[in-house]
């Protein structure tokens, strides 16, 4: 089992360690990836085939906790954070990926969060309706209105 | 131009443990140092105990408990419930001594009472009452003064008892049987009253006799000639010049003596009074006017008042005779607080 559960954080420590780091600082992202994987040892035995949505979920609760427990109730300033995540891309280039994290901060949490787990996370709709525990549907819906949000303030900025 | 989902999963963040990330990074397997901020799989399994908060929480709920457990063993010790309690006296008891004359009631002491035993429909019980006014139906309160009410009252076996639409009633009834709080338990009931009255002839008036200066003979005719036969008034020695004397002689009911209530009794003896001294015609001539109840009449009076042309007049006199031979029959009906008492209005027209 701790040679399984080793294995574990070898493969999700740095998603998870992605996915914090979308909600908060550097420092509370490791914290919340430490204190992820400690729930998942301790709740290994109910823990899914399906890893990574389970422990996403894990993280994202803990994440809620910790904001409730130190009543804040906004996290960091978020185009900081996407700015600080987001990958470099050749194909998108500098100006359209700064211009892309700008859009995604103008997006109300819930749709950003839905479709962020789909785009950076890998997440079908169901996985990522079992990290934020809710239905499929929702996310989809979530989606959908995040797209056509996005595309919406992008033709409002090119005009 | 590309799809919006296709440049966002371009720019996707990076799933490898950045080199900043050191905590993390360290959590993939054992630590070097004392401290490992990201406990390691090994020493994960050394956490696999709840939080020291709640560790703090459950060893203080076990305390406590341990706490009380040990309180109620502790009391249990010292108050002994399953031993019976003893009330100890605070003082010797001191010894009592009864009375050579002193008896406990009887708790079924055997009583009577006498009266009416009434009851009506709307009565939840019969009662025993002082007298019954025949002219009201028992619902409108034909019943004076209740005595108590009856329980075990069974009208089939009294057999004066009259009943009619307003219920039944037995006469000049004594029952007996035993006081329970304010109702009278009864076992019996007898047609007579108590006391049981003296056998008396039918209602005669007394032997007039006067007290002086006048012939029999004087006094019964006088007598006959007032009302009702119940009231007798004679004068002796009365001249123009004398007021004499008025004697009053008085056969009356007793039980038309003292109240209203009793003069329907079924007591139907007459009582003589006897003769007494009445008011003199002295003593009427000085009477003030206004305290005479009745005065008028026809006859001349010119020995009274020098006026022989006016009409004399009547005086209606009422006058009170106590009679404490009567007492004894009174207080059996009424109790001690009563007195006998004869009450006559002697109507008399002055003559000479």
């Amino acid at each position: 089992m701790t040679t399984e559960f080793s294995e574990l954080y070898g493969q999700f420590a740095g998603r998870v360690l992605a996915y914090a780091r979308r909600h908060t600082n550097r420092d509370d992202a490791e914290d919340v990836v430490a204190e992820t994987f400690h729930v998942a040892w301790r709740r290994r035995d109910v823990m899914p085939e399906e890893a990574l949505p389970w422990l996403l979920g894990v993280a994202h609760n803990v994440m809620r906790s910790q904001w409730r427990n130190s009543r804040r109730t906004t996290p960091t300033d978020t185009l900081e954070r996407l700015a600080d995540v987001a990958g470099d891309s050749l194909e998108v280039g500098v100006v359209r990926r700064q211009e892309l994290v700008e859009l995604l901060s103008k997006l109300p949490d819930h749709e950003r969060e839905a479709l962020l787990l789909v785009a950076w996370d890998d997440l079908s709709a169901d996985q990522a309706a079992q990290v934020l525990e809710i239905s499929a549907g929702a996310v989809r819906v979530r989606i959908h209105r995040a797209r056509k949000r996005l595309q919406a303030v992008k033709e409002a900025l090119d005009a | 131009m590309p799809d919006m989902m296709d440049e966002l999963r371009a720019i996707a963040p990076s799933h490898e443990i950045p080199a900043w990330a050191t905590k993390v990074a360290a959590g993939g397997h054992e630590p070097t140092d004392d401290h490992p901020v990201v406990p390691g799989v090994g020493r994960l399994q050394r956490f696999d105990r709840p939080p020291l908060a709640r560790r703090r929480t459950n060893l203080l709920l076990g305390l406590a408990a341990v706490v009380a457990l040990v309180a109620l063993v502790i009391a249990a010790a010292w108050w002994k419930p399953w031993e019976p309690r003893v009330a100890t006296p605070a003082a010797k008891p001191t010894t009592m001594t009864t009375a050579l004359d002193q008896k406990p009631a009887p708790a079924t002491a055997r009583r009577q009472a006498s009266g009416y035993i009434v009851q009506s429909p709307t009565m939840t019980s019969a009662v025993l009452c002082e007298a019954w006014r025949q002219d009201l139906t028992m619902d409108q309160g034909g019943c004076i003064n209740v005595i108590s009410p009856l329980t075990g009252i069974d009208w089939s076996t009294i057999a004066w008892a009259k009943t009619g639409t307003d219920g039944s009633r037995a006469a000049a009834a004594t029952v007996q049987g035993t006081l329970h709080g304010e109702s009278f338990a009864v076992d019996s009931v007898l047609d007579t009253m108590l006391p049981t009255p003296a056998p008396t002839s039918e209602p005669s008036l007394c032997s007039a006799v006067p007290l002086t200066g006048t012939k029999t003979t004087d006094a019964e005719q006088l007598i006959q000639s007032l009302v009702g036969g119940y009231q007798a008034a004679w004068w002796t020695g009365a001249t123009s010049s004398s007021a004499g004397v008025l004697n009053i002689a008085v056969t009356t009911d007793y039980v038309g003596s003292t109240r209203d209530a009793v003069r329907n009794s079924d007591y139907k003896g007459a009582y003589c009074v006897g003769t007494l001294p009445g008011p003199t015609f002295y003593d009427i001539n000085r009477m003030d006017f206004s305290q005479i109840s009745y005065a008028s009449g026809t006859g001349p009076h010119s020995l009274l008042y020098g006026q022989p042309s006016i009409a004399l007049p009547r005086v209606n006199l009422r006058v009170m005779i106590r009679v404490p031979e009567q007492d004894a029959q009174i207080a059996a009906v009424y109790g001690p607080d009563w007195a006998a008492y004869v009450f006559v209005d002697p109507l008399f027209t002055l003559v000479p």
